[in-house]
């Protein structure tokens, strides 16, 4: 299990640095930005108070963009279950099928190692992946909120929004791994996973504006994300709401993993069949 | 002692409505070396992969090394090295490294002494990377992490596809040294030479039917065997009419030259024909392959 830990941890380390570099030097020069921003404050209220409201709404909702939380929200956390969230699905839907659909995984569990090992040890890399990438942006967070006096903030409460983020992340990533047990094409399950991920973002986004929409935007897992509120206090029901989906869409892929039958071309494999086994 | 290394207890599988496996029933006994054999399609992929516990039967029971695959899925891959046929390896190791992977997995393995020796027989350039090795080198490295450890069973889904001659001759020559040494080698080919030189016995297995199971050499013998004579004198075709097995085919030269075809034993044959004055006797012995081509036709099975 370790062996394929570490081989699948190797194989994401550009992956890692890229995402985890590219957005953390993004989190670096935030700070930067909101200065800028606060010495122009009049100015700014000024121009986001003739926005549409509507279109302050679909960006963040009511928050104060002038208060770090809201302005780390619209500048960073608003987008980024999107982004990241695109990142994940496309690697979880991959994580497994991929590897069956290019012939690779039959040998691997012809040795002595289970199906379990292999499905958890490979995701466990992946959310490892996913866990440096974030840890490294929030580095970047945290050295650009060392070089400013402007943002009243402790590195611990820069924490709270990746907690959101990372929660989040974990319920797309387990559709598009249980999809991708589902779906007998791992590129047709990350495209559903990742329309569901972008419907769940407008959804939730229009939301703020119209309240018809409120009663599917339940269901839509963004609802439950805090992004840069996070900020002001992490809210813990919520937080637990989306990894408790997560787990559960996680456990029904492993389950579907185990039980089905391995995927080959040219055996039947590859399309939606559920194995009858007669007494 | 246990002398069954598999077992088969009418398997089926289904793929869908499509009926794979109907119904197998034979036993590989331990140390033998068991040519499996069939057409594209014919189920011998799927059969090795119900061994492996890659995909379940629908119904029936296999037992491997005294277990079943799908309670004791470890223990049986334990057991058994295994070379798809459908080989696909992960292009990015070098295959030093992919086989240094398989061995930490497997975590049993041969010596270093042991694994040099066999890269250095197989000629495995192990410094590569995997995804610019040719199909027949990449074959080479498959061959390896089949052999990596020292296990009681084979699984070699066409151990040679893709190699030299030569390569095939001491591929060969690796799985008849294993068998010496009481590893059970289950193995399907369709170079038929090479299963007639090393297998003990052969299946041959037709639209997920088996339809022959025999020894290598009693196969061939029970086979049809052509035989063209020729006499210094007219010999009359009633001399032969009874003989059980035997039909005249053609009688050319006013009675002195005949083809025959013998079902089984030539012995009798022989012994007719030593009371007449023979001048010329060719026959034709048919191969494995010849045989086997019957049942790919399907003549044996319809008959």
């Amino acid at each position: 299990m370790l062996a394929i830990l570490k081989q699948k941890l190797l194989r994401n380390w550009l992956m890692i640095l890229g995402w985890g570099i590219g957005l953390g030097v993004l989190g670096f020069y935030m700070f930067d930005i909101y200065e800028n921003f606060f010495q122009q404050n009049v100015d700014l209220r000024q121009l986001f108070d003739a926005f549409p409201e509507g279109l302050m709404a679909f960006f963040g909702g009511d928050t104060n963009l002038f208060e770090p939380s809201g302005f780390l929200h619209l500048e960073f956390f608003s987008y980024t279950p999107l982004v990241l969230g695109i990142m994940a699905t496309s690697s979880a839907a991959g994580l497994i099928a991929k590897k069956e659909e290019d012939g690779t995984l039959e040998l691997v569990l012809s040795q002595p190692i289970s199906r379990t090992a292999v499905f958890w040890s490979r995701l466990l890399a992946l959310i490892l992946s996913i866990v440096l990438i974030l840890v490294i942006t929030w580095g970047g967070f945290a050295l650009g909120l060392e070089s400013t006096d402007t943002f009243d903030l402790g590195q611990d409460q820069l924490i709270l929004p990746f907690a959101s983020l990372f929660a989040v992340l974990m319920v797309f990533l387990g559709l598009a791994l249980l999809l991708s047990m589902i779906i007998p094409n791992s590129s047709a399950a990350n495209a559903v996973a990742a329309m569901l991920l972008i419907a769940s973002y407008f959804i939730t986004s229009l939301a703020n504006i119209d309240e018809s929409l409120e009663g599917i935007n339940r269901f839509s897992p963004i609802n439950y994300y805090q992004g840069g509120s996070a900020i002001e206090g992490l809210d813990v029901q919520n937080l637990l709401i989306l990894l408790g989906i997560s787990v559960v869409l996680i456990l029904i892929a492993w389950v579907l993993f185990i039980w089905r039958d391995l995927r080959f071309g040219g055996s039947g494999g590859f399309r939606i069949v559920f194995p009858h086994r007669e007494k | 002692m246990e002398h069954t290394a598999i077992k088969f207890d009418n398997l089926h599988k289904y793929y869908g409505k499509v009926h794979a496996l109907s119904g197998l029933d034979f036993e590989v006994k331990k140390g033998e070396i068991f040519g499996f054999l069939g057409p594209n399609g014919a189920g011998k992929t799927t059969t090795i992969r119900c061994m492996l516990d890659l995909i379940r039967p629908s119904k029936g029971q296999i037992e491997i090394l005294g277990m079943d695959p799908q309670s004791d899925p470890q223990g049986v891959k334990q057991n058994v090295g295994y070379l798809p046929g459908d080989l696909n390896l992960d292009g990015n190791f070098t295959a030093r490294g992919y086989l240094k992977y398989i061995r930490r997995i497997k975590k049993e393995s041969r010596s270093p002494e042991e694994f040099n020796e066999l890269a250095r027989r197989l000629d495995v350039p192990l410094d590569m990377k995997i995804k610019s090795l040719s199909q027949g080198n990449k074959q080479k490295v498959g061959l390896m992490q089949a052999l990596i450890s020292k296990v009681p069973l084979l699984l070699l889904d066409e151990p040679t596809l893709g190699l030299d001659p030569l390569m095939q001759q001491e591929v060969l020559n690796i799985v008849q040294e294993e068998a010496e040494k009481g590893t059970t080698v289950f193995f399907s080919s369709h170079i038929l030479s090479e299963v007639q030189k090393i297998a003990d016995r052969v299946g041959i297995i037709r639209k997920g039917v088996l339809v022959e199971i025999a020894e290598t050499d009693s196969l061939i013998n029970r086979a049809i065997t052509l035989a063209t004579v020729s006499f210094s004198e007219e010999v009359p075709e009633s001399n032969f009419v009874h003989l059980p097995d035997l039909v005249i085919l053609r009688v050319n030269d006013h009675q002195k030259s005949y083809t025959f075809e013998i079902q089984g034993e030539v012995d009798h044959f022989i012994k007719t024909l030593a009371k007449f004055p023979v001048r010329d006797l060719a026959i034709h012995r048919p191969s494995l392959e010849e045989v086997f081509l019957k049942y790919y036709r399907g003549e044996k099975v319809e008959n």
